[in-house]
């Protein structure tokens, strides 16, 4: 990858008070043994949703994030432009502009001001540009106090913490910490339980600091650029005490909160409270352009590195981020671990992005390995930033400058050579004999799969692959069509994916018995090997791009000697892969990047082939029996394909089954790729809770559209004895299918004699 | 016939009003905003007499731009015995009991009323009193926030900037456990009193 890290020096580590890091991986281990923390952020996780999804029924939000992502895209199109005219209008309001170009630019410039006015207190209003830049620290060095006066803010800088959280700081904590907290440090009796007088005992803490601080510092939730006004949202009415009260007003700022006119800004306020804290609106927003009179105003545009990612056509857009938080609260490992170990000082999705260019990517190094790419930060942006790609691109950064772990590299190396890695799975199909029962490896008592194979049993490879049962190279011709519908007659190229090759060749053979009952061809491109998406999920580009480029390679071939009117794949992933990831695997090669384009507008997955191609009718493969399921949305069929009423249709409308709907339907099962080798307990948390909502609804069968899914789910139901049937929704709608083609047979005997 | 499309006119603004204050009303009573109608300066007095003597507030903190605005608000508090005072420090407004200032806007969408003192002593009522009462002139009740961003704008560009505050409910926090606390550094209660003729 061409991408560089900007070289950016930095400072040793602080935790905001002086004291060193802690290692990831002892903040990973605290945050799993830690007993209320997971509790505390599902809480947030869960409450934050049902409020988020209920306000945003109140506005289009498709329509707006596209009409606030196109406002930010005019700044970061023209930065220059608007940074000079919200300098030009705030100065001619009275305000002084300052502009630091890092970290130590921006405190000593604060410095300055404080030392000008002989300030030796400031009440701070929430700012994560205060955090970026480890202020607090760096002031008292200077010996001048900082005191936080937003509730959650208080109550880590008193922890000696940091924000866990861009929007709620101290949402990992519970009441019980938050009292004993109090105790220690006011050293006088506050209740654990009741939070009423906890806030009250905070509020009145603070309230001084607004009198007798010479300096107030706000941050900033946007830079109207049209008047040079100030935008912040706040709940609590400490930022507009902070902005008001004290005789200087600093408001500390990142150049990326900037919007052109008055117009974005009502379209980001609508889409800000709603995001951060499913609020219509937060109970002050408040506009400030230039100094109350008699005050002094400071606004200080802080770069420290938002120059390096503006420049980098990956990660322009992390510029568009609100900090809404949003990506955090659908996160699943994040709620597992918090944003303490899901981040640096930023947190989240946009944390794992943003983070190398204010405070280099080694602090993101092993944070970044957290993310399972679920794609669910994406659907709840409200400016639409790729992030899940942006993540890639990041982990693609880490790997390039500090390797993989070696055991990853071999498996990543041997996937990406087709003939190395047939052989090695026929080899392992054989060796694998002694340890196999049914359908799965049970290792329990292998000490090397131990850590593994405990909750989740591995499956075993299949006997026969699907390339060694289906004629490779051939074509299956179309049956009859057994019941009406728009695809009879259409040439399908079929992509199974590697696990469906290897380990369910059943499910793609499903697959060829639903096409071909549709009257469709069905034609099995030679040479196919996997898509790229292990090795591009883990950073591994050169990988990924040799993986795509054989797979374009092997379509085309078919694409060229028959015609072929879709390639449809089983596999929700390998669609994402080969439709999305491949454009910008080859952004920079334009040759590639046209036939990675040619061959995305074939693709499609078999949820959609069938609503959207097939069309098939509403009860045309119901029974009398009516089957009760659930449905699991995969995360690349839900937020990578946006499938969510499709599968719907399919089960309840044409096959006419009863849907029991999972709880917390949109989160992700934990599978994740490598993701549950490297983290198995968030994994298996993830896993669990997905199990245990499943068994909840009550329905025997839980559909799906992923074999990744598949596998894991499945593991987790061998290896706790639940009883669950879990299986592909070809497989339903194929077993269907010969039901009705047996009942239609028999009709036609029945006639007959 | 003009006398009747003026009455016809007047009906239709009666009845856009009052399907405004409807939808003000709905989104700002979840949040626990008293929603109030007075016809004049001395129902305003009235109300607030009887508020006074509800929460006990000895006095009432009134900003200095109301009282120059509605002299005549002044006047009708002072005749229902109210006691009544502008503060001229910081500190006179800090914590006060009872506060009352002019909203220059009310926006039905979003249940929100702008406050917009460019001084400190005028904006410390709004800030800090514990009750704090928004007069809002019935006429300044608009639909959206597109019609505030004019307002706004036109604030920002006045000669030395501005100063303006769209206020949505008392303060609040749910920093601890999302657990919702009304009352932190701005006040406990908000009460907006829609007003027909402020003289």
């Amino acid at each position: 990858m061409k991408t560089e890290v900007p070289a950016v020096e930095h400072a040793p580590a602080h935790n905001g008070h002086g004291a060193p890091e802690t290692s990831f991986r002892s903040r990973y281990e605290a945050a799993l043994n830690n007993p209320t923390l997971a509790g505390n952020v599902e809480r947030f996780q869960r409450n934050w949703r049902t409020n988020r999804d209920r306000a945003m029924t109140e506005i289009p939000f498709e329509e707006m994030r596209r009409q606030f992502k196109a406002a930010k895209t005019r700044v970061t199109d023209n930065l220059d432009t608007y940074l000079a005219q919200f300098t030009a209008m705030a100065e001619q309001a009275g305000a002084t502009v300052h502009y630091a170009e890092d970290a130590d630019a921006a405190n000593r410039i604060v410095l300055e001001i404080c030392r000008k006015h002989g300030a030796t207190l400031i009440a701070k209003s929430k700012s994560m540009v205060s955090e970026e830049i480890e202020l607090n620290h760096r002031l008292a060095d200077e010996g001048i106090s900082v005191i936080e006066t937003d509730m959650g803010e208080w109550i880590i800088q008193q922890a000696g913490q940091r924000p866990s959280h861009i929007v709620g700081p101290a949402l990992h904590m519970g009441r019980k910490e938050v009292g004993s907290l109090l105790n220690r440090v006011l050293e006088r009796p506050v209740s654990l339980e009741d939070i009423p007088e906890q806030v009250r005992t905070i509020r009145d803490e603070m309230r001084p600091a607004f009198f007798n601080a010479g300096v107030g510092m706000t941050g900033a939730n946007a830079l109207i650029a049209e008047t040079g006004t100030v935008m912040m949202c706040t709940n609590e009415g400490n930022g507009r005490l902070a902005s008001s009260v004290p005789p200087v007003h600093i408001v500390l700022a990142g150049i990326e909160k900037l919007v052109p006119t008055w117009d974005d800004a009502m379209t980001q306020l609508r889409l800000l409270a709603r995001s951060g804290t499913g609020q219509r609106l937060t109970v002050y927003s408040t506009f400030i352009t230039g100094p109350t009179p008699g005050h002094e105003m400071h606004i200080i545009l802080v770069d420290n590195g938002r120059r390096a990612m503006h420049a980098m056509k990956e990660f322009v857009e992390a510029m568009h981020c609100i900090r809404c938080g949003a990506c955090a609260n659908v996160c699943p490992p994040y709620r597992e671990v918090s944003g303490h170990v899901f981040g640096h000082i930023y947190t989240g999705a946009i944390g794992l992005v943003v983070t190398p260019f204010h405070h280099g990517i080694d602090a993101v190094a092993k944070p970044q390995s957290l993310c399972l790419s679920c794609n669910a930060c994406e659907t709840v942006c409200p400016v639409g930033i790729p992030l899940p790609r942006q993540i890639i691109d990041v982990r693609k950064m880490v790997v390039q400058k500090k390797g993989m772990p070696t055991a990853k590299r071999v498996v990543l190396d041997v996937y990406s050579r087709p003939k190395l890695f047939d052989a090695a799975t026929r080899i392992g199909s054989r060796a694998q004999r002694p340890l196999k029962r049914g359908r799965f490896i049970r290792g329990r008592h292998v000490p090397i799969l131990k850590s593994q194979t405990r909750w989740r049993s591995m499956p075993a490879l299949a006997r026969r692959p699907l390339r060694d049962r289906a004629p490779y190279g051939g074509v299956q011709e179309a049956g009859p069509a057994l019941i009406p519908n728009e695809a009879a007659g259409k040439t399908v190229a079929l992509f199974p994916g590697c696990l469906t090759d290897r380990l369910y060749p059943e499910q793609g053979e499903a697959i060829a018995a639903t096409l071909r009952a549709l009257g469709v061809r069905v034609v099995y491109p030679p040479g196919l090997h996997c898509c790229g998406l292990p090795a591009n999920n883990s950073g591994d580009d050169a990988n990924a791009k040799r993986m795509a480029r054989h797979t374009i390679r092997a379509l085309e071939r078919t694409l060229d000697g028959t015609r072929i009117d879709a390639i449809v794949s089983g596999s929700a992933s390998c669609v994402a892969t080969l439709a999305q990831d491949y454009l910008h695997l080859f952004r920079d090669d334009p040759a590639w990047k046209l036939r990675a384009e040619r061959l995305a507008e074939r693709v499609m997955d078999f949820t959609t082939f069938l609503t959207k191609v097939a069309k098939l009718p509403a009860g045309s493969l119901a029974t009398d029996e009516r089957m009760v399921v659930t449905y699991h949305d995969s995360c690349q069929g839900l937020n990578a394909l946006g499938l969510r009423e499709e599968p719907r249709y399919l089960l309840r409308d044409v096959l006419g089954c009863e849907i029991q709907e999972l709880e917390e339907n949109t989160l992700c099962c934990g599978f994740g790729g490598s993701f549950g080798f490297e983290y198995p307990e968030v994994s298996e948390r993830l896993m669990n809770r997905k199990l245990n909502n499943a068994q909840a609804t009550g329905a025997p069968v839980l559909v799906t559209d992923n074999q990744g899914c598949i596998m894991h789910l499945r593991g987790g139901c061998d290896a706790s004895g639940r009883r669950l049937r879990i299986v592909h929704l070809a497989e339903l709608i194929a077993e269907r299918i010969q039901q009705v083609e047996a009942k239609q047979t028999g009709q036609q005997t029945a006639a007959q004699s | 016939m003009t006398a009747r499309s003026d009455a016809t006119n007047a009906a239709e603004a009666v009845e856009n009003r009052d399907r405004l204050l409807a939808a003000f009303e709905e989104r700002v009573s979840p949040l626990g905003v008293r929603v109030e109608r007075a016809e004049s300066s001395v129902e305003v007095a009235r109300f607030l007499a009887g508020l006074s003597r509800e929460i006990n507030a000895p006095r009432v903190t009134i900003s200095a731009e109301l009282v120059t605005n509605a002299p005549g608000f002044a006047a009708a508090l002072t005749a229902e015995g109210i006691e009544w005072r502008s503060p001229e420090e910081v500190s006179e407004a800090r914590d006060a009991p009872l506060g009352v200032s002019l909203a220059k806007l009310a926006i039905a969408e979003t249940g929100s009323f702008l406050l917009n003192e460019p001084g400190l002593l005028d904006r410390a009522v709004g800030l800090m009193s514990k009750v704090h009462v928004a007069l809002v002139p019935i006429g300044a009740l608009v639909p959206s926030l597109d019609e505030a961003a004019g307002v706004l704008r036109r604030i920002a560009q006045r000669p030395g900037g501005g100063y303006a505050s769209l206020v949505t409910g008392p303060s609040r926090t749910a920093d601890i456990e999302m657990s919702l606390t009304v009352g932190v550094q701005g006040p406990e209660i908000e009460i907006v009193l829609f007003v027909d003729r402020l003289d």
